[in-house]
């Protein structure tokens, strides 16, 4: 999920403080900036130009949604990545 | 080497971590046995406890006596590279809708998350400063530790591994083969494509904490009817003839903001969500009988066609989604295998403990082990 709690890290309260407060109002208006100003306007253009890696679409055609992962894919469990 | 000297013979020591996401745990695994697993909500009495855990592993490494600059090499469960990737994705695909969950979990990510690898590297290093980390620290993946941690505790050297959870980088559901000390993973169903996020769905929906109350929806179903049973197959997921599915996002809320159903959810079944302290009610057992008959024609589906496919005889199930112990019964009475296992995220409850050998360990580094050179073949 990209948004469970325990990925937002909610439950966790201090006492809300002035420069916590700000500092909270800081971290919106930034997340606000990046979302809007960079990730909106990328993942549009990515859309029309017909990229779908989440493949949102049902295919009826299609027999399977499985996706194969071949013998070369495997994992290296030495990278984080 | 001349009789009646003995070499002090090198024991491969791996500690599985598992943490900041939920259930943090860890394990230890000396020459291929799991000598030691605990989960750190048991130390800090705080639920689901997703911080880093310090005290399970020092638990764990007490039960062997020894410290943490004994053990060969650490292994993380996942790769959070990935699901960062996955995150940012998910938002592309998405915005402008989104901003709810972007705002919560960027934060987070962009200050501590995304570096887990530096952070794991410098609290083992002021455990044990000799050692060079960065070459002892591994990361499997999500599938990779759930399908271990069946595989390998099972009693069979030949099996084919279903591994069905929410979600960890990209796969929800997997298949894989193992044989002997060595898993290939076949093919993937990815995010947001998910049963176990299905079945979470209709858990938040019928008022249960997902990740928690999946088996109270479980025990709730055989007091309904699964009247939505269709509805759910004609709305909801796109099901194949080989139990592949796809979900139809427009009914659901996990990738853009921090529910997991949203309105048109709730009119498709004509109820809302039930608050976790409102009466249950015969049509939420009803929608809980609908979600566990859908669940259990997924995964005979699934199993089925690897069956065929196979011709694997033994069968280990993993994941979130293979705690669900009457799907389990039903899988067992298909016939289709004849012998299966089902092993959640391992004995004690987390994937670390298996992230071992899946794909073959580079030998220790040569520091601090002498001539210890040995390859780590787990066997059980």
């Amino acid at each position: 999920m990209t948004g469970s709690l325990s990925e937002s890290g909610m439950g966790e309260r201090s006492p809300a403080t002035f420069p916590s407060r700000l500092s909270k109002i800081c971290t919106v208006i930034v997340m606000a900036i990046l979302f809007f100003a960079i990730v909106t306007p990328v993942g549009i253009v990515m859309r029309l130009t017909g990229r779908d890696r989440l493949r949102l679409r049902f295919e009826p055609a299609e027999p399977s949604y499985w996706v194969p992962r071949s013998p070369h894919r495997q994992a290296s469990i030495a990278r984080p990545v | 080497m001349s009789r009646g000297y003995k070499t002090p013979r090198h024991r491969m020591r791996i500690l599985g971590i598992s943490a900041f996401y939920h259930d943090s745990a860890a394990a230890l695994i000396e020459d291929g046995r799991i000598v030691a697993a605990a989960q750190e909500e048991r130390f800090t009495r705080k639920k689901y406890d997703s911080s880093y855990p310090a005290n399970a592993i020092a638990y764990c490494l007490a039960e062997l006596g020894i410290q943490l600059a004994d053990v060969d090499y650490v292994a993380f469960y996942d790769k959070p590279f990935l699901k960062f990737t996955r995150l940012l994705e998910t938002y592309l695909a998405f915005a402008p809708k989104g901003f709810a969950s972007f705002r919560t979990a960027m934060p987070l990510w962009l200050k501590d998350k995304l570096f887990q690898r530096k952070k794991l590297d410098q609290t083992l290093r002021a455990a044990a400063p000799d050692f060079d980390w960065r070459r002892r620290l591994l990361f499997s993946e999500h599938h990779l530790s759930h399908a271990a941690s069946a595989f390998f505790p099972s009693p069979f050297d030949h099996a084919v591994i279903l591994t069905m959870d929410g979600v960890g980088e990209w796969a929800t559901t997997s298949a894989a083969l193992g044989d002997g000390n060595r898993i290939t993973m076949l093919k993937e169903i990815h995010f947001p494509h998910s049963l176990g996020l299905l079945y979470s769905a209709f858990t938040d929906f019928t008022g249960f904490r997902v990740n928690s109350g999946e088996y109270k929806v479980m025990g709730l179903a055989p007091y309904g009817e699964p009247r939505f049973a269709q509805v759910i197959l004609d709305h909801l997921i796109d099901l194949k003839e080989d139990g592949s599915i796809r979900l139809d996002q427009r009914h659901f809320d996990y990738c853009t903001g921090l529910r997991m159903t949203n309105d048109s959810f709730a009119a498709l079944f004509g109820v809302p969500a039930r608050k976790p302290e409102d009466p249950l009610k015969p049509v939420h057992m009803d929608l809980a009988a609908s979600i566990q008959r859908v669940t259990e024609e997924v995964i005979l589906r699934l199993t089925r066609t690897l069956a065929a496919e196979t011709g694997a005889r033994s069968l280990c199930l993993a994941g979130g989604v293979a705690l669900n112990c009457v799907a389990n019964g039903k899988v067992l009475r298909d016939g289709r295998f004849t012998r299966s296992t089902a092993c959640r995220e391992a004995i004690s409850g987390r994937p670390s403990m298996t992230t071992r050998s899946a794909v073959g360990l580079p030998p220790p580094a040569p520091a601090s082990r002498g001539s210890a050179r040995r390859s780590c073949s787990i066997r059980r």
